[in-house]
């Protein structure tokens, strides 16, 4: 039972680092980014491959995965900044998909869908790695509290707003987009090395696009832009589908409760989408 | 600031048809002219939000027709617009700070009766208090020249003199002002020259008073 509470506890300190990331750019800055499992799983391989192939450290493999990502979120922005709304959801949904399919077809690289076993464990207990993940993590989230306390998530939310008063007030769109991208790629990246670290063992098939709806899910019902709304909400939505299986009467029924959980993220998502649908979706329908 | 030749058409039809003016430092001009005539046009020619025109844009002897919007702001342009000038999702207050200017944002806001509603989103303001609010944002942004599109349109009369004056102390003999108003009588009270904008052409200009007693003018806006 322990065992069980520290995996969920390190799975969640994983997620709110990564969904707080991704509030930085669809809360505050309401860019629809479709990339942000990418970029987690960028880091993540680059962790894998630095420790399994090349040796590397812990601290090095962290900071080298959260740049790495950060490289890759700032091709984003150069690559589709300029894009409008849903252009922009489908400019890094497709971004998604070149990274995934180098994940499964670079095999000398990445080993393809055999994935990457054997990444070594940094302590021996779960309690050890929880603590190195809560503190890792917090740490993240500390830096992002300070960013979104910040200007330059003014100057996100301002855009998000009006492009076209911003830049009359001397903004410069691309450069805004740039810092708030390459600071949420260095997390989605970092929180990726965890992951890495954490399932010592890492395939194409964690990073698939479904993972996205879980992190959107978080931002929307969290509040889109509000910090601490995405940590609450991450509890909630990782925490409650796993609450689920303590219900008693839902014992008996084990082997459905995979798509039960399925399920009820999709509810949740949809609730999330319909209340928030102005916040979000307001300039686009 | 000089623009000069100024060529522009939208969606196949010219807009603006060779049009040419000058402002000096510290003068205020009026634009004058019936809907659909080029005036907001002109102004998004000037700020940089339409740029695919022929002609020049000279700001302190420095061609600026190139820049986009956020550069030429930078070198001393501003706006207050026709409509959605401010950022309705941020608060009252920050909608002052993202100038970025270090100003007592409180006794500017206490100034023009916003002060108990800094922090409130600014969408929950009325026309007119949005109008003020914009204006005094555009005095902390500084800009040498000012681009004021219908900063009166839709206001009450009382309200109409307390955005004329703040308009008047938006002058300075650093700044330029450019406003587009409909109203011949108000502008007339503030401006030093006025321009009269029709179909894409400047026909008329000269002193207020002058202008307003044209017949001309009263062709083109009774018909
Ligand atoms: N993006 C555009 N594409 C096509 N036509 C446009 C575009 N923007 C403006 N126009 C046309 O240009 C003409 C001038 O519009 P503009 O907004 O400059 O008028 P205005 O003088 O500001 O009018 P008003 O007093 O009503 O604000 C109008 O006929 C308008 O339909
Ligand atoms: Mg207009």
């Amino acid at each position: 039972m322990t065992n069980y509470l520290l995996h969920l506890g390190s799975l969640l300190f994983i997620y709110i680092l990564l969904a707080q990331s991704l509030n930085l750019i669809l809360g505050a800055g309401k860019l629809f980014s479709l990339g942000h499992v990418a970029l987690f799983g960028i880091g993540s391989y680059v962790t894998a491959i630095g420790a399994v192939d090349y040796g590397l450290d812990q601290w090095s493999l962290i900071f080298l995965s959260g740049v790495t990502s950060s490289v890759f979120a700032s091709v984003i922005v150069f690559t589709s900044g300029r894009l409008k709304e849903e252009y922009f959801a489908v400019a890094t949904l497709a971004f998604h998909y070149v990274v995934q399919s180098v994940f499964i077809n670079f095999r000398t690289v990445t080993r393809g869908v055999m994935g990457i076993p054997g990444i070594p464990s940094l302590y021996d207990t779960s309690l050890d790695m929880f603590i190195f993940i809560f503190l890792v993590s917090t740490a993240g989230l500390l830096i992002l509290k300070l960013v979104f306390n910040s200007r330059l998530t003014l100057l996100l939310r301002g855009l998000a707003d009006s492009e076209i008063v911003a830049s009359s007030l001397k903004i410069d769109p691309k450069i805004v987009r740039l810092k708030a991208f390459v600071i949420s790629g260095f997390f989605c990246g970092v929180s990726g090395s965890l992951f890495a670290y954490y399932l010592k063992y890492i395939d194409p098939s964690s990073f698939a696009l479904s993972e996205i709806m879980l992190l959107v899910t978080i931002v929307l019902i969290g509040r889109p832009g509000s910090f601490f709304g995405t940590v609450i909400a991450s509890f909630f939505v990782i925490l409650l589908p796993e609450a689920i299986r303590f219900v008693e009467f839902l014992q008996n029924y084990t082997s459905i409760l995979g798509s039960l959980r399925q399920l009820i993220y999709s509810l949740i998502l949809f609730f999330a989408i319909y209340l928030t649908r102005e916040k979000i979706f307001g300039r686009v329908i | 600031m000089k623009v000069e030749d100024i060529v522009v058409s939208l969606g196949g039809s010219l807009i603006l048809k060779n049009l040419s003016f000058k402002i000096d430092q510290g003068e205020t001009v009026g634009i004058i002219g019936p809907n659909g005539s080029g005036k907001t046009t002109l102004f998004n020619v000037i700020s940089g939000f339409i740029r695919e025109i022929s002609g020049t844009i000279e700001l302190d002897g420095e061609r600026i027709e190139n820049y986009p919007p956020f550069i030429r702001a930078q070198k001393g342009i501003g706006r207050v617009f026709q409509s959605g000038g401010i950022f309705g999702e941020l608060t009252v207050l920050e909608n002052l700070i993202i100038t970025g200017k270090k100003v007592p944002y409180d006794e500017l806001l206490k100034a023009i009766g916003l002060l108990n509603k800094a922090k409130e989103p600014a969408s929950v303001l009325s026309g007119g208090q949005k109008r003020l609010l914009e204006l005094i944002r555009a005095e902390i942004f500084d800009p040498k020249v000012l681009l004021l599109d219908e900063p009166t349109a839709g206001v009450a009369p009382n309200m109409k003199q307390v955005l004329a004056d703040r308009i008047n102390s938006l002058k300075s003999k650093t700044r330029s002002l450019l406003i587009i108003e409909h109203d011949i009588q108000f502008i007339s009270s503030l401006c030093d020259r006025v321009l009269v904008l029709f179909q894409g052409e400047i026909v008329m200009s000269g002193k207020p008073d002058q202008v307003r007693k044209d017949p001309y003018l009263q062709e083109i806006y009774f018909g």
